[in-house]
């Protein structure tokens, strides 16, 4: 959001032929992403319906018994597990991630900020498996289970809601943190220096002045980071004790819609009408509250950007004019000033503090995982195949360049043309609903858009029950990775476009060029490095993505050898093998988990120095 | 260039691996289903991989995911340790027909157990189904220690564990406290999704449950005897139907599986196939009591190209490959077994 709409310049003769193909192509890439949501939507609903339809009878929101072999599918506890997380990670991570985010904005040093600005993308580029396995080992078995066990909670294992709530926490600060830095950021300096100036302390003014202001886009960051919370699946999945039974208390195990899904979708086929359409309508409801959610934030953030007069608070004016404010006895006005200077001394070593436990979390994964993974990579885990001696995980490296590149080879032409459609193009009616859908798709979670491309390439919805079905693929899980790519592909290549100045593309026109010829010699060019960064960031998120590939590309002993065939991956793997018992497997999950988190951070980290921070700024698209 | 230098690299990978397929590449199975005999079958594919370079590529999912994913035609075949019922049967017929039901692996499951240092603990079915009926709530209940005197059970809470999702070790386990508990026979009941009473941790594939074991102080699970011995979990001696305290073991299960087969298999789901029993709490003084087997499932009609291949393969597992079993802990098949599976797979047809 960082440009400011310029008038659009637009090309002086009458497209030709190229320029007419050109423009139809990038508003069919720009349908298509129209297309594709609304049939995700679409799928969802025509596979939920024989659940949607019998809504009552099958107890789905009226019920907490889940018992499939009695047909009866009460799933509150489910719903339960998602709101209780969720609220859990929201009453960690708001006032430590809006803590943190005043601190960064109004008394951290330059140096200290930027150091902690980059911890923090660090922290939010850790795959959400890798989140899970460490929460599992470190934070429930090594942090809960004594805890739990020194009060005398029943809960030997540390997993539950509490465990699946932090963990959450963690996953949801950085972005928390980082939105609320940049509306911290956006308040006008004039406010804080008013407020100063009338003798209040740091504190004051961050409370009374700075806080408020950016009210509304804190608000609105909670409500993206809520979304998120109740969509992930890999973190929750692995440690919140999949209970079947509506528990409460702190210790109390439970489970959570996306959790269930991807734990049962595969265990049903296109003959288990109704388990598996339950399913798939719990995943509808996700997909509705994260929706909701998403909606809900980027309203409130565009009301707020938008320019305002504020209606002033009501004054009530005083008639009489010979009224005069008495003044308050000098001790008490030093003490108000001495408790003021104490309580700002306070708080402001609290907010020091909610900064230091918001990068706390990165540096105990990243060193957990070292420790736990460094020494089991060996050449042989780069070489050999998981029943090989010794076991190694070269076909799941493989299949996950195989996945993301197929993935890449989908999303970055079709999100380009879409970028330059909407950047391009602004005067067209189609642009704003494609934005909008665009950001809408960027918040879907992955499970919901795995169970999609299930729909469409593993198990097609339209074949009738005992057709063959196309079974388990690179392309399915590359199709759903390239799905989660779309949005941030499209976001970041559109900030990038609309960074180039609009002198360019005038003194372009001026010398005759048409609008394809500026677009694809002037503009293209112009922001090609930011583009790059962008599609590099999103490479480095779908590369750790996990719970849309358990129900597409499923995992393989083998080398995947055709794109038809099952495919492996490395955050498969991570995951398969974190939750088995053998020394030799767990110690091939912390090999790939650190290596997965080598691959990422690098690519992250490598990203970031090579281009430069503006055009990260540009092609950030969180 | 650069963007194009980085598409062109990931096309030339994709490229190269969809291209690496080749013309005299090994013919690969797709194949998933049961933990339960996952270790065996895993060597078994190492094993024929590199005997007659066929790949047999096993997901273990658990026993419901063969099921659905086979009537899916997501996989070649599938495996479970619960042969289908009339229900799941119907719905694969209308799928793709008949389906063959061959044993592969017979194995016992253990019932393992997490309590510092003891190693090993007497139990009864009875007592077990308490355990799973919460009923028994503490590892000093009196019912306990009277199997085990002498043996300093802890005052410590008892976490049972048992399968999330849809599992044949489940329905292997449930079967054998049903029959030894009217109690538990009426709620959960025989089943490989059974509804335990509240307290009762569920994890996901015969891993997970050995892994929350394992992990866990105070908790007892039910896996595959592999998953135990070769995780190093302790587990239970249990008292059979003949009152005699038996650890499992090849040779234990062996004895069971003699004793079952000499039972005519009167009830469902055993009834539907002409080669599924029923091997849990069986009679003699050596057997142990909680046996079943892994069969696996495949369409009576396959495909010209995949069908022989993947009925060599059955047929390689039940003759050679059955002298990895007792390495892995797993009963050999009888021979008797052996041989009317063989010939049950010459059923099997190719179009």
């Amino acid at each position: 959001m960082s440009s400011s709409p310029a008038p659009e310049a637009s090309p002086p003769v009458r497209s030709s032929f190229g320029d007419r193909a050109f423009l139809s192509l990038s508003q069919s890439a720009g349908v298509f992403v129209l297309s594709l949501a609304a049939a995700m939507v679409a799928v969802l609903t025509y596979q939920a319906w024989p659940a949607l339809s019998r809504f009552r009878e099958l107890q789905i929101l009226s019920s907490t018994d889940w018992n499939p072999n009695e047909g009866v599918y009460g799933s509150l506890l489910f719903v339960y597990g998602t709101v209780a997380t969720s609220v859990i990670a929201m009453l960690v991570a708001v006032p430590l991630g809006v803590g943190a985010a005043a601190y960064l904005s109004e008394v951290a040093p330059p140096r200290v900020r930027r150091t902690c600005s980059f911890l923090l993308e660090l922290l939010a580029a850790i795959p959400s498996v890798i989140f899970g396995f460490w929460a599992l080992e470190f934070l429930a078995r090594r942090g809960l289970a004594p805890t739990f066990g020194f009060f005398g909670l029943n809960n030997t294992s540390g997993e539950g809601i509490l465990a699946a709530g932090l963990v959450l926490a963690v996953m949801i600060l950085p972005y928390i943190t980082a939105l609320s830095f940049d509306v911290c950021q956006a308040v006008p300096r004039s406010q804080r220096e008013g407020s100063l100036a009338l003798g209040a302390t740091r504190w004051q003014t961050i409370w009374n002045v700075v806080l408020p202001f950016a009210r509304p886009g804190i608000i609105a960051a909670c409500f993206l980071a809520l979304g998120r919370a109740a969509g992930e699946t890999m973190a929750v999945t692995m440690v919140i004790g999949n209970a079947e039974y509506l528990r409460f208390g702190i210790a109390a195990t439970g489970d959570s819609i996306p959790s269930l899904i991807a734990g049962r979708l595969h265990e049903t086929s296109a003959a288990d009408v109704d388990k598996r359409a339950v399913l798939i309508a719990l995943g509808l409801l996700l997909l509705v509250i994260t929706l909701v959610m998403n909606v809900g934030a980027r309203a409130l953030l565009r009301w707020a950007s938008k320019p305002r007069a504020r209606p002033g608070r009501a004054v009530s004016v005083i008639e009489d004019p010979n009224y005069q404010l008495a003044p308050a006895p000098p001790e008490q006005t030093v003490r108000a000033r001495k408790r003021a200077a104490r309580t700002d001394k306070a708080m402001m070593v609290v907010l020091w503090f909610c900064q230091l436990l918001t990068v706390v979390p990165l540096f105990l994964i990243l060193g957990y995982i070292t420790y736990k993974g460094a020494g089991h990579v060996s050449t042989t885990f780069f070489t050999n195949l998981p029943n090989d001696k010794p076991p190694g995980l070269y076909h799941a490296l493989i299949g996950s360049v195989t996945l993301v590149g197929l993935a890449a080879a989908f999303a970055i032409p079709v999100g380009m043309l879409a970028a330059i459609f909407l950047s391009e193009y602004k005067n067209y009616r189609l642009v704003k609903p494609v934005r909008f859908v665009s950001e809408m798709l960027g918040g879907v979670p992955s499970i919901v858009i795995g169970v999609f491309a299930y729909a469409i390439l593993v198990y097609p919805f339209w074949f009738a029950v005992g057709q063959k079905g196309w079974g388990y693929s690179a392309w399915a899980g590359g199709f759903a990775l390239a799905i989660m790519m779309l949005p941030v592909v499209i976001r970041s290549a559109e900030e990038s476009m609309r960074l180039v100045p609009n002198s360019l593309r005038e003194a372009s026109y001026a010398l005759g060029a048409s609008r394809r010829q500026t677009v694809l010699k002037v503009v293209i060019p112009a922001a090609l490095p930011a583009i790059i960064t962008g599609v590099l960031l999103a490479v480095g998120r779908v590369a750790g993505e996990t719970a849309p590939l358990i129900l597409t590309a499923r995992g393989s002993q083998f080398l995947p050898r055709l794109l038809s065939d099952e495919t492996p991956s490395l955050p498969y793997y991570v995951y398969d093998f974190a939750t088995k018992p053998g020394e030799a497997q767990k110690n091939l999950a912390w090999a790939a988990a650190f290596v997965l988190l080598c691959v990422v951070l690098l690519l992250n980290v490598g990203t970031r120095l090579l281009a430069g921070k503006r055009v990260v700024a540009a092609a950030r698209a969180d | 260039m650069r963007r194009l230098l980085v598409l062109g690299s990931f096309a030339a990978l994709v490229a190269l691996v969809s291209g690496c397929g080749g013309k005299n590449a090994a013919p690969r199975i797709s194949a998933g289903g049961a933990t339960f005999v996952d270790p065996l079958i895993q060597k078994w594919s190492g094993d024929y991989k590199a005997a007659k370079n066929v790949e047999i590529d096993y997901v273990a999912k658990g026993s419901g995911y063969g099921i659905s994913n086979l009537t899916s035609r997501n996989i070649d075949f599938g495996c479970s340790d619960a042969p289908m019922n009339a229900k799941e049967l119907a719905k694969a017929k209308e799928a793709g027909g008949d389906v063959v039901h061959v044993p592969v692996a017979i194995g016992a499951v253990a019932v393992i157990f997490n309590l510092d240092g003891i190693k090993d603990l007497k139990l009864t079915g009875e007592v077990l189904a308490d355990i799973y009926l919460r009923k028994i709530t503490k590892w000093n209940d009196a019912k306990i220690a009277a199997l085990n005197p002498g043996l300093g059970l802890p005052d410590k809470p008892i976490t049972p564990t048992a399968r999330s999702g849809s599992s044949g070790t489940s329905a292997i386990f449930t079967e054998y406290l049903s029959k030894r508990s009217p109690e538990f026979a009426k709620t959960p009941g025989t089943s490989k999704e059974p509804k335990f009473p509240e307290g009762v941790e569920k994890k996901p594939e015969n891993n997970g449950v050995a892994e929350f074991v394992k992990a866990t102080s105070g908790a007892v699970g039910y896996v595959e005897l592999a998953f135990a011995k070769s995780n190093d979990i302790a587990y239970a001696t249990m008292i059979n139907k003949a009152g005699k305290p038996v650890k499992p073991d090849p040779a234990s299960v062996t004895s069971a599986v003699d004793e079952a087969m000499k039972v005519k298999q009167d009830k469902e789901p055993y009834s539907l196939h002409p080669l599924a029993y029923s091997f849990t709490d069986a009679a003699g003084d050596g057997s142990y009591p909680i046996v079943g087997a892994s069969y696996a499932m495949l369409f009576k009609k396959q495909p010209k190209d995949k069908g022989p291949v993947i009925v060599e393969f059955l047929k390689w597992a039940m003759s050679d490959g059955q002298k990895s079993a007792a390495e892995l802990h797993y009963a050999p098949l009888p021979a008797e077994l052996a041989k009317k599976a063989q010939e049950l797979l010459g059923s099997v047809t190719f179009e």
